[in-house]
């Protein structure tokens, strides 16, 4: 759209390189997402947004700016959104999940980084995204070593503010992530000029809290007997998350769920009874990529969770809406965030509890522990879960992945195998 | 036999919503799609409608003064087997 072209052109984009991504997304969106038969027609607002994704949300957030507001790029699910609203500002999601970026990453990184950091710096250093040219600043943290490195190149082109995210789980790390956030409250307050209060925190809390309700709301649906979603259009709706606005997301997440709901009062199905039920663990599947989903699902199974940051631990617990002042605040965010499990923890025994009960919560008949490639710290703690999950008799499939479609009829041939044999 | 599917282009995306609504009212089917790669080089909404139904379609278009840039004819060529990502 010709709108589209004249902001894509006054960001400063790469327009001919950007194009290319351009010209493969409907028949990716097609073959994903419109070949699935019996959607919810509550769909239709993540379409829209699927079908516009470099033009609609971009276009709001340039006119935010465009009226003084800032903008905060993040890639993790560690990074308070709280703090960002309550100056006034916006948080958008920046983590990039196509191959498309991934080369422009391995210009400046070793190729042996995950495809997700690879992408992510690709995209902003050739200018081929929206989101990453929109971003006044980047809100990094210290997940992961290759991460680490990538911040400090990145903000050669743009301010990066990094959180040092404790790595263990005792009372003094959650008292230093409390500080972290204090010290990210003061990054955001001087670079857009709006003091965070008490009162505006506490609205901000709220916002993300109904946002993480309604995701929780849509996972409730996909315990039920009768799956009323796909895990690929679920997938997509959490990507979302990431980028929409919070109040607009939980409002149509939640007109969706009225719809699943009735859905499963009626008994009504997106597969046939009996059909397999899994569960991904591992890394987070930023947008776009779909790629084990629909692999999955276009094998006889249906993907009901993902104990993925594009998932449960996005919006499990809520941080607590009960205090009064600026520090007993920050303090209930930091208890909240440092309950999500990530492996970049040691021990992170949390996890595997997580992930077990999980497995009990949604019924599922196995599960698929995927990691990208080159994420050292989840495909080790893979031993864990693959040990634990064959100790609690529940099947499960270790997978090593990139965004590239090269292993995409391996990775059928595994999924296949391992559903025959939930089947047998 | 190649199945054609017809796709309504627009200018932008509030257009397309527009006409979505006004579609659903009238028990329209019309699913939301991204415009097809073959119909324009532009990134954007377009709706994915019924050939029995272009007529009504135009119609509600022009009463709503919604404005439309084309109707484009596509092979319907959708396969969750191929494979090919983004």
């Amino acid at each position: 759209m010709a709108d589209n072209h004249k902001m894509w052109e006054e960001l400063g984009m790469n327009l001919e390189l950007h194009d290319q991504l351009c010209a493969v997304l409907p028949q990716a969106v097609g073959d994903v997402f419109l070949s699935q038969e019996n959607r919810p027609e509550g769909m239709d607002y993540y379409d829209m947004v699927v079908a516009d994704i470099h033009g609609i949300r971009p276009s709001e957030l340039v006119a935010r700016q465009e009226k003084g507001g800032k903008v905060f790029g993040t890639f993790c699910v560690y990074v308070p959104d709280e703090v960002i609203f309550a100056a006034d500002a916006i948080a958008t999601g920046l983590c990039g999940g196509s191959q498309f970026w991934v080369p422009g990453g391995e210009k400046v990184l070793p190729t042996n980084t995950c495809p997700l950091i690879k992408a992510s710096v690709g995209a902003r250093l050739d200018r081929t995204c929206p989101f990453f040219r929109i971003a006044d600043m980047y809100i990094g943290e210290t997940t992961c070593d290759g991460k680490k490195k990538a911040w400090e190149i990145l903000s050669e082109d743009v301010p990066v503010h990094v959180m040092d995210l404790p790595q263990m789980k005792r009372a003094k790390d959650v008292k230093a992530w409390a500080e972290e956030i204090t010290a990210l409250k003061d990054v955001v307050e001087k670079f857009t000029g709006n003091k965070v209060t008490a009162e505006k925190l506490a609205e901000s809390i709220k916002l993300i809290n109904n946002k993480r309700k309604a995701l929780a709301r849509l996972y409730e649906c996909r315990k039920n007997e009768n799956v009323p979603i796909s895990g690929t259009d679920a997938l997509v709706i959490s990507q979302i998350a990431f980028y929409d606005d919070p109040a607009r997301f939980a409002q149509m997440t939640n007109k969706l769920c009225d719809e699943l709901e009735k859905r499963i009062a009626e008994g009504v199905s997106v597969t046939p009874a009996g059909t397999k039920r899994i569960m991904l663990t591992g890394t987070p599947l930023a947008i776009p990529n779909w790629k084990l989903h629909n692999i999955v699902e276009t094998s006889g199974a249906v993907v009901v969770c993902e104990e993925m940051c594009t998932g449960t631990r996005y919006f499990e617990r809520y941080v607590d809406e009960s205090k009064e002042t600026v520090e007993e605040q920050i303090d209930a965010i930091a208890e909240r965030y440092m309950g999500i499990n990530c492996a970049c923890f040691t021990p992170n025994h949390a996890r595997i509890d997580d992930i077990i009960r999980l497995a009990k919560e949604y019924k599922v008949d196995g599960i698929i522990d995927v990691n990208l490639k080159f994420c050292n710290l989840y495909d080790t703690e893979g031993y864990f879960v693959e040990r634990a999950l064959k100790e609690e008799g529940i099947p499960v499939l270790g997978i090593e992945t990139d965004y590239t479609d090269s292993d995409a009829q391996q990775l059928r041939t595994r999924v296949s195998a391992f559903v025959e044999m939930l089947n047998n | 036999m190649t199945e054609i599917q017809h796709y309504i282009l627009f200018p932008n995306h509030d257009n397309a919503m527009r006409l979505y609504r006004e579609l659903r009212k009238l028990g329209v089917r019309a699913v939301i799609a991204p415009t097809p790669r073959s119909a324009s080089k532009c990134c954007g909404v377009s709706l994915m409608v019924e050939k029995d139904d272009l007529e009504k379609i135009r119609e509600t278009a022009a009463e709503k003064e919604i404005e439309i840039l084309k109707i484009a004819e596509v092979e319907k060529d959708f396969n969750p087997h191929r494979d090919r990502y983004c």
